[in-house]
């Protein structure tokens, strides 16, 4: 049982990172960047690139991975959403353009990675550390070390920094921001940035524990989304608790009922919670005041 | 004026050109998943075929018999996209035989098509029962599921009888075909936990740690490249069970991948040693390698290959249309193919000898 919990966390702590790189871009743009998704699984793929195929050492592979999948972020506000913006798009419009973006990007890895298995594992596949009867491994334990690390970095980074507290005014109230001087468009950008980074982060961990495929990204994404929903935009504890909520469902749903309804139990709570409590547990509605 | 004189003799040279092509020709389909996540299969087949046609018509031409030409197809695994490419290849190219598909899903969506239209369509991958009663014009080369589940629940009756079990099977008819086949002929059916997971899926580590704090002693794990992940996470949770597996597993790609996560996984398969191939049929493998990209021959795609050359028999036999194809298919025996000898029985499935095979540090070992 002691497994099972630690099953949860270690689900619920994958899925907070995914949810704060999600919410950060969300939260200054308010429309679903599903090439996030993708953007998450471009770091795997450049992981996989840098060490196994261009065999660069990993301490050298990984912030390189980083810095190509956030430059891949920003370039899609560059060249696809801040072009949309100007010409008034709709959030809707915005969504179905990220959805092209995503198609045509899983394609991209496709075709030059192949639709198979792969690895960025170095070492051989060994027996997890054992404590209490609970099986941990290497990664499991940088997982947990890194994305509580980032995700108290976010906390502080949001509330006191510059840039925080611009992309905070901009999700407030884009138009005002830009009669006070701070420039939306350079704020989302940064938002797109800070978002890109952080999934590059979720997906490089999860490459190593779970291995890659091109369609990995999308359900992350779907579980990420579903914990900002519950969580609610703008409530860091919101999406702690949508985190662990989600995967709490998920792993108890697996171990009762079936793993084959994992999927359809995020989806189920992502339903409940649109009907019941839209703004999730935070109940927060921005406010053009906060500015 | 001068443009309708120009428009008609473009209409007549093509017609002429086409009628020139058909009687050189003589034109096969292939519908397989070329895109997806399951895809690998798909393009090793493509290539796989593409490499034996072109062994193939070496000697064609050289007999100064038509050549074959094969026109691949997508069926991003789906039954109405299979019976779609189908229909077009039967309306276009007008063909008389077909490979496919490799799911069995769109296999049985697509036999209604070929029967009705008196084309030969034999599946290289799929496994599921009814294929047997899919009609007379369906064949595989791969084994039924059925056949292929019982080998490997007779090796556990053998081997490991009363001890406690539990099925780790994709949700998908080739995942739960397999699991039934096998339950109808274990023997302690009442000491059994089955644990079904999504294809694609890639966290297996709750129902794993379930499985282990049941003190499961045998798992039978059916799946695809999942596999990879279940054997990974479960050497991670300190698992030492005995693991049965699937014909999926007949991969070096694929059991290269396990690493020495898999060590004493029994699997039952076809005759298939890969460095056998490579060595009788250099040739082809070289072409192979080429039209794959590196990427070795599975089991598969052997299959695949015994398909086309027990159609290239039938045709050098003297069939022409897909009936005669299909009378010469029953007909013929002992076809030799890269995963042995065989013949089809009166349902079109493959007779031939069924093996137990082991993975031993990341390398297949016949039992």
């Amino acid at each position: 049982m002691l497994q099972l919990v630690y099953n949860i966390n270690i689900s619920g702590i994958t899925y907070l990172l995914i949810t704060i790189s999600f919410t950060t871009i969300y939260y200054p743009t308010k429309f679903f960047h599903i090439a996030h998704a993708i953007t998450l699984t471009f770091s795997a793929y450049f992981t996989y690139l840098f060490a196994k195929q261009l065999y660069f050492p990993l301490y050298l592979s990984i912030p390189l991975a980083i810095i190509s999948t956030t430059a891949v972020g920003m370039l899609s506000e560059i060249a696809l959403y801040k072009p949309l913006r100007k010409r008034n798009a709709s959030p809707m419009i915005l969504m179905i353009a990220s959805l092209g973006l995503y198609t045509v990007l899983q394609n991209v890895i496709s075709m030059l990675w192949g639709d198979d298995t792969k690895s960025v594992r170095t070492g051989e596949i060994k027996v997890g550390n054992e404590f209490f009867g609970v099986y941990i491994t290497d990664i499991q334990i940088i997982t947990i070390a890194v994305c509580l690390a980032l995700f108290a970095a976010c906390v502080v980074f949001m509330k006191y920094s510059r840039i925080g507290r611009n992309i905070r005014a901009v999700a407030s109230n884009p138009e005002l921001s830009n009669i006070v001087g701070i420039p939306s468009d350079r704020v989302i950008l940064w938002a797109f940035g800070i978002g890109s980074a952080l999934a590059a982060v979720a997906g490089i961990l999860i490459a190593f524990d779970t291995d890659m495929t091109p369609t990995m990204g999308f359900n992350w994404l779907l579980y990420g989304v579903v914990a900002m929903i519950i969580g609610g935009v703008g409530s860091n504890w919101g999406l702690v608790g949508g985190a662990l909520l989600l995967a709490t469902a998920q792993h108890l749903s697996a171990y009762y009922i079936g793993s084959q309804w994992m999927d359809a139990v995020a989806y189920i709570i992502l339903i409940l919670f649109l009907i019941a409590k839209p703004l999730g547990f935070s109940g927060k509605r921005l406010k053009k005041s906060e500015l | 004026m001068k443009f309708r004189v120009f428009f008609i003799v473009m209409i007549l040279s093509a017609i002429t050109s086409c009628k020139t092509d058909n009687k050189k020709q003589i034109e096969i389909g292939s519908i397989q998943q070329l895109t997806g996540q399951m895809s690998k299969y798909g393009k090793t087949l493509q290539a796989a075929l593409l490499a034996e046609a072109d062994i193939i018509n070496e000697e064609r031409k050289h007999n100064n018999l038509p050549l074959i030409n094969i026109t691949f197809e997508d069926d991003k695994l789906d039954p109405k996209t299979g019976i779609n490419a189908l229909q077009q290849l039967i309306q276009v190219k007008n063909i008389q035989i077909c490979f496919g598909a490799q799911s069995s899903s769109v296999t049985l969506a697509m036999s209604p098509v070929a029967n009705q239209n008196k084309v030969v369509l034999i599946s290289s991958a799929s496994g599921a029962p009814d294929i047997s009663q899919a009609g007379d014009y369906v064949f595989r080369t791969c084994p039924s599921d059925v056949y292929e589940a019982t080998i490997c629940s007779e090796y556990y009756n053998t081997h490991h009888k009363g001890k406690s079990l539990a099925i780790v099977h994709t949700n998908n008819d080739y995942g739960v075909g397999l699991k039934e086949a096998f339950l109808k002929n274990i023997a302690n059916l009442g000491n059994v936990n089955i644990f079904a997971f999504q294809q694609g899926q890639s966290d297996f580590k709750t129902i794993l740690s379930k499985i282990k704090q049941q003190k499961t002693e045998v798992v039978y794990l059916i799946g695809y490249e999942e596999m990879i992940a279940v054997f990974k996470q479960a050497t991670e949770l300190g698992f030492t069970c005995q693991w049965l597996g699937n014909n999926q597993m007949n991969d070096p790609d694929i059991v290269r991948k396990f690493e020495k996560s898999a060590n004493g996984t029994v699997f039952p398969g076809h005759q298939y040693d890969l460095e056998k191939i490579k060595s009788n049929h250099a040739e082809f493998y070289a072409k192979y390698m080429k039209y794959s990209g590196g990427v070795d021959l599975d089991v598969f795609a052997a299959y695949g290959i015994d398909a086309l050359i027990a159609v290239n028999q039938a045709l050098l036999n003297g069939a022409k249309t897909g009936e005669e194809v299909k009378n010469e298919l029953y007909k013929m025996k002992n076809i030799q193919g890269f995963t042995g000898i065989f013949s089809f029985d009166e349902n079109g499935d493959p007779i031939k000898t069924v093996g137990l095979y082991k993975i031993e540090d990341g390398k297949i070992i016949k039992l």
